[in-house]
């Protein structure tokens, strides 16, 4: 009889830490609308959530073109919702289990690439029911540092995607000062061109008349 | 008495061996830390993941069917075209409702996976769920446990050195990046400064330039 306990608590933990699913972190562009869906397995779970615009296809590649991001419960409720963000990251304690929506719009008219990362974490809601489902304390430990190793690499992901924003920012920036340059030359020896011809001009009218 | 303990020991593994199948199996059966999201008829959604080199990546995706008793119709199939930054096709697959891609990469940049789903008329809206995990996540460690005989204590601690293993490489990566973004944005500041000069001696320049020019002319012209 306490074998059998022994084995299904062990049956229990084994398909409990193998589905400790870490995080899922995609990239994808957005035109007007892009929705998501993902499932939360429990009740009480906390739900971390990042996301980054990590470039915006705008023709000269400046601006802090951000994105509306909504998010909805299984019954249709509205949990958070950020307006016009270019990097948010934040976490919630998802009150029914099922299938949230995660909802984002473009506010600028040109398409932007997004970085969105998810990730469930178990143990707040796994640490109540411990004592009553009498899981080995090695096995517990062991998910328990397992989740946390998880959340160090949810606030990785999300580093690394505002590294790439920083990246492309600095790329347009060193690439616009050199245009700037150029341009600036150009419009100076233009307009000193366009001076020295008008002088002429105006002086060879008069020369001319008298 | 050393027999009998030995000959319990055994069946008490196989019977872990068991139950670890069996819960692996369930972890398995459907994309469950998938990512869901809405595919009309006719469009493209294409979701990229960067990978660095000899990264092991595994993707799952099916069609949701809508209705739990009738099969699937027809008009909801897709067809998914995985492809490296370089544009070679690692996996196509055509009309299908459901599949799944395992590579490992050679080439360090921006993996695409798109899936489309073909025009019908009238538009139809099909659910997919989509899976995409790289890395450490994506070995399989039922496979791993199964060959070594390990049991799960033991498993879970190799998947979190692995876990912790890749996040070290990945703080190396962030810490290269730092370095380089450090470098760009020191020459970005060295450059604007020679450009500013540049701008100034253009200037300059072709203010002198100016001033000469119409002295002469105005000499030609006797007028000074």
């Amino acid at each position: 009889m306490q074998e059998l306990s022994v084995r299904f608590t062990f049956f229990l933990a084994s398909v409990f830490l193998l589905h400790l699913h870490p995080t899922i972190g995609i990239r994808f562009v957005i035109d007007r609308e892009e929705c998501f869906s993902h499932s939360v397995p429990y009740e009480g779970d906390t739900v971390h959530v990042s996301f980054v615009v990590i470039k915006a296809e705008t023709p000269w590649h400046y601006g802090d073109e951000g994105v509306d991001l909504v998010v909805k419960d299984p019954s249709g409720t509205q949990i958070h919702d950020f307006y016009d963000k270019t990097s948010e990251k934040f976490e919630f304690m998802a009150q029914k289990r099922g299938l949230h929506r995660f909802c984002f719009t473009n506010r600028s008219p040109y398409h932007e690439t997004i970085d969105f990362d998810v990730y469930i974490g178990h143990f707040s809601y796994f640490e109540q029911h411990a004592k009553d489902e009498h899981f080995g304390p090695l096995l517990e430990q062991i998910g328990k540092l397992e989740e946390a190793l998880y959340n160090i690499q949810f606030e990785q992901h999300w580093l690394e995607a505002q590294t790439d924003r920083q990246a492309i920012v600095n790329e347009g920036m060193s690439r616009r000062a050199i245009h700037k340059a150029l341009f600036e030359s150009a419009a100076l020896i233009g307009a000193s061109v366009l001076q020295v011809y008008l002088l002429r001009q105006l002086f060879e009218r008069k020369l001319g008349r008298v | 008495m050393g027999g009998r303990t030995r000959g319990r020991r055994c069946g008490l593994l196989g019977s872990y061996m068991l139950t670890l199948a069996l819960a692996s199996f369930l972890a398995v059966a459907p994309p469950s830390g998938a990512l869901r999201f809405e595919l009309q008829s006719g469009h493209t959604k294409c979701i990229s993941e960067d990978l660095k080199i000899h990264a092991m990546a595994v993707g799952k995706y099916a069609v949701v069917n809508p209705s739990d008793s009738a099969p699937l119709p027809d008009s909801h199939k897709i067809t998914v075209r995985v492809t490296s930054p370089y544009g070679n096709s690692i996996h196509y697959a055509d009309q299908v409702d459901s599949g799944n891609f395992a590579f490992t990469s050679s080439e360090e940049g921006d993996y695409l996976a798109c899936l489309w789903a073909p025009d019908h008329n009238p538009p139809a809206t099909m659910a997919v769920e989509f899976e995409w995990r790289t890395g450490v996540t994506a070995k399989d460690w039922t496979n791993v446990a199964k060959k070594g005989q390990i049991d799960v204590m033991e498993l879970e601690l190799k998947k979190l050195e692995d876990t912790i293993k890749s996040i070290h490489d990945e703080m190396f990566y962030l810490r290269e990046r730092e370095e380089q973004m450090q470098d760009m944005n020191r020459s970005t500041n060295s450059r604007m400064a020679w450009l500013s000069f540049l701008s100034l001696a253009v200037c300059l320049s072709v203010a002198s330039l100016q001033l000469w020019h119409l002295k002469t002319f105005f000499e030609r012209k006797k007028l000074l």
